[in-house]
């Protein structure tokens, strides 16, 4: 669910980017006055984890695997802040190392997978444990929260891309949020899996982080980011929905209504890629064909000069005096 | 799982890598505002970013074949939703438009991490007055991924020694396994490294 | 004259109630090399930990440990730390960063030195043990016994008066092995090493405490204690072999 750079217009970017701040801020701010420093070495080994987590494939079939987020797995070990302040470097590290997710969108990635995958499922979660107590229940617990803050952070993401005007919500969301419901089931289960996994060998490190309530200002500012976000990127498009269903009702003639006004496109109204043979879609397949060109022109032409002018070249090895770095 | 190709070629040496960290994170980061905010239709200005970026690859003497294995692993969400894209009232105008940003940007990022050591980025954002807890940790988590990769690998051989039925129940258990058995060691090296750091002082 | 560090009756037990020390006293002259042996569990490491001030969590009652004449206790913290280097059992613990510099500035820097002052015990620590370069190496891609060589000169860097040190040749092959040896054996500052590797603990040390169960058993000059078999099966360990064709009162 890496959004790259590009997909994303500058109101979306800077909108996730401005809830985002605001949630990493407030748990930066609590951090720095209740994190022990016993637990910054923690915090740095549970984000290499984490990031090492995420690589580790869970076979689906047909040759494709699911990865696990590990959003509330961190939260339930680690604790809420805590965990926020891990997923947001493994972000920033998955955005450095391997171009995965973008730079732009950073603040939207940090929105779908820290604050709604890792707040929102930890606040779910502790929600569910206290109307259900008990381990039994609390397995329960952990599962619909990984599964809910999954698809609800799918949500968000396609809610994002359609405030862009990249997708067409009505279009995107079926696929989008189904897929999620699938990946969500995966997300569950492993979390399940390795929370159970530990307590069988330790069970205490489980104990270590049901710390009492969390500060109000927090909790505050976590609950605006998760709030605002949805009502800006899933509510208005959720409520769409039905209008949505309205017009493809009175395109099949049920509803003897006004068709509504939304470009709303649904898949199943046949295959044709609309406006392929365009001029404006021609000059556009020009354009990306002549950028590709480019690329490679700039490329193999540096590479002759540079070449040329290598051979009595020394490689400096810039060891003398190291520099603090 | 590999840990080479990460940013096999960040300590290589070129003139592109001797440049100053600092020059090299603002010039991306100029590139990628530059691209994701200007309108599609500006196909000049793409063609001279991707030139440059062309050039900047040679000059760093990054393998093509490595830049462009790099940039196919971006491209799994692209196609996803691209094929989305596809089918919207022009839609082909906005596939276009993100494979062209999306790629644009990916491959400012894969140059940027392969000529940049990850210890001077780390320097970049301290002096940006990025908050400390940030750097510690982005310290250590760089530090312990590769020994956690390596680790990760010698439990999914061991089980698999072990395993004699196949199957995808199977699998996934041994994979939460991993995964448990990963945070168990992980934590307990945490404690390791912070009785290390305290006693060489750590403030 | 004070002693380089004197232990006197220390007592140590885990938060759950495990007794671990009892009635620990040690004591080390400056410049000896002296060795902590004893079966696994014996206490060892945590003794260790207590010579540098990492244990106990907290200091109330009367201090137990003293180095060069100071009591270790909350206020002098900081320049325990910066005398007394520590090195632990598992390089990969204490080398937590992301390079070779930053590894082995990392005290002098925790220590408030200027740039300056941090470069160049860097540069000399690095020179000392044989690894003059390895500046911007990832401690990843080290091998294991540069591994231990670089903890070695992150310890050194901040100038200690004495190397406390854990299995400082576990697990190394033969050639980096003896670069550890050597390099301890021509320290002059006080060592003192806590080992499974007998032979090691006769190569380098003169004295040795036998630990057993948190109690000091015996102490004695090394060939005396490693040399006294029954001694040595009673309490979980073995002559090493190198006492056994060698005469007891030869070369020690």
């Amino acid at each position: 669910m890496h959004i790259p750079d590009g997909f994303l217009d500058a109101k979306t970017a800077g909108v996730t980017a401005a809830l985002s701040a605001l949630a990493v801020s407030a748990a930066l701010r609590r951090l720095k006055k209740k994190l022990p420093r016993r637990k910054i070495p923690l915090m740095g080994l549970s984000a290499a984890f984490l990031f090492v987590a995420q690589m580790i494939n869970f076979p689906v079939g047909g040759g494709t695997s699911g990865h696990l987020l590990g959003g509330v797995l961190s939260a339930v070990l680690l604790g809420p802040a805590e965990a926020l302040v891990v997923m947001v470097s493994v972000l920033l590290v998955q955005c450095f190392l391997f171009a995965d997710g973008g730079l732009v969108a950073l603040g939207a990635n940090v929105f779908n997978m820290g604050i709604i995958g890792t707040l929102f499922g930890y606040g779910l979660y502790t929600a569910l444990v206290r109307v259900l107590p008990g381990e039994r229940w609390a397995m329960v617990a952990l599962a619909v929260a990984a599964w809910c803050s999954t698809v609800l952070a799918a949500l968000c993401c396609t809610g994002e891309l359609a405030w862009s005007g990249t997708v067409v919500w009505n279009a995107a969301i079926v696929p989008m949020a189904g897929v999620h419901m699938l990946i969500g089931l995966g997300e569950a289960l492993i979390t399940v899996l390795v929370v159970k996994a530990i307590s069988a060998t330790r069970p205490e490190i489980l104990m270590g982080t049901n710390q009492g309530g969390q500060h109000r200002g927090v909790l505050v500012a976590f609950g605006f980011a998760i709030v605002f976000g949805l009502a800006v990127f899933v509510a208005p498009f959720a409520s769409s929905l039905p209008d949505g269903v309205e017009a493809i009702a009175a395109r099949l003639g049920f509803d003897s209504r006004e068709v509504s006004a939304l470009p709303a496109v649904s898949p199943f109204e046949g295959y044709t890629v609309r406006g392929l043979t365009s001029p404006r879609v021609a000059t556009a397949i020009a354009g990306t064909a002549g950028i590709i060109v480019m690329f490679f022109a700039g490329y193999f032409i540096a590479r002759m000069i540079a070449s040329r002018g290598a051979s009595g070249e020394a490689m400096k090895e810039s060891e003398h005096a190291p520099r603090i770095p | 799982m590999h840990h080479e190709y990460l940013d096999r070629y960040a300590r290589s040496s070129s003139p592109v890598h001797r440049l100053r960290a600092i020059w090299k994170v603002v010039a991306a980061v100029a590139i990628i505002v530059l691209v994701v905010l200007s309108p599609v239709n500006w196909t000049a200005l793409f063609m001279i970013v991707v030139c440059a970026l062309g050039v900047i690859v040679a000059l760093s003497k990054i393998p093509l074949r490595f830049v462009l294995t790099r940039l196919l692993f971006a491209e799994p969400f692209i196609i996803g939703v691209g094929l989305l894209t596809l089918f919207q009232p022009t839609g082909v105008l906005v596939f276009l438009k993100i494979a062209v940003k999306g790629n644009i940007c990916v491959l400012t990022m894969v140059l940027l991490s392969n000529t940049t050591p990850f210890s001077s980025l780390l320097v970049v954002l301290q002096r940006m007055k990025v908050p400390h807890l940030f750097i510690s940790i982005l310290a250590l988590m760089y530090r312990y991924i590769f020994l956690l990769v390596d680790q990760a690998n010698r439990m999914r051989i061991a089980r698999r020694s072990r395993t004699m039925r196949r199957g995808r129940l199977i699998a996934w258990r041994s994979g939460a396994g991993i995964v448990g058995q990963l945070f168990i060691r992980s934590m307990e090296r945490a404690e390791r490294v912070y009785v290390a750091m305290t006693a060489r002082g750590w403030q | 004259m004070s002693r380089a560090v004197e232990v006197r009756n220390l007592g140590f037990s885990y938060q759950d109630g495990t007794p671990a020390l009892r009635g620990i006293s040690i004591e080390v002259d400056h410049g000896e090399c002296v060795g902590i042996i004893g079966p696994s569990g014996a206490g060892k490491s945590t003794l260790l930990l207590h010579l540098n001030g990492i244990l106990p969590e907290s200091f109330d009652g009367s201090p137990s440990v003293f180095v060069n004449g100071t009591p270790v206790g909350a206020a002098t913290l900081p320049d325990v730390h910066r005398q007394v280097g520590l090195l632990f059992q598992d390089p990969d613990d204490q080398l937590f960063c992301p390079t070779v510099f930053e590894d082995v500035s990392f005290g002098p820097q925790q220590f408030g030195w200027t740039d300056e002052e941090v470069v160049l015990s860097v540069r000399d620590a690095l020179a000392r043990v044989g690894l003059e370069g390895f500046e911007r190496r990832s401690p990843h891609h080290l091998s294991g016994g540069e591994k231990h060589l670089v903890c070695l000169a992150g310890i050194l860097a901040c100038k200690p008066n004495v190397l406390v040190l854990d299995e400082p040749a576990g697990n190394l092959d033969p050639r980096s092995r003896r670069k550890v040896l050597s390099f301890i054996r021509e320290q002059p500052v006080t060592r003192i090493l806590a080992s499974h590797d007998l032979e090691l603990v006769t190569e380098l040390c003169s004295r040795v405490y036998l630990l057993d169960q948190g109690t000091i058993i015996t102490s004695g000059p090394t060939t005396t204690v490693l040399g006294d078999e029954d001694l040595m099966l009673a309490h979980g360990l073995e002559k090493p072999h190198i006492l056994r064709h060698r005469h007891p009162h030869g070369d020690a």
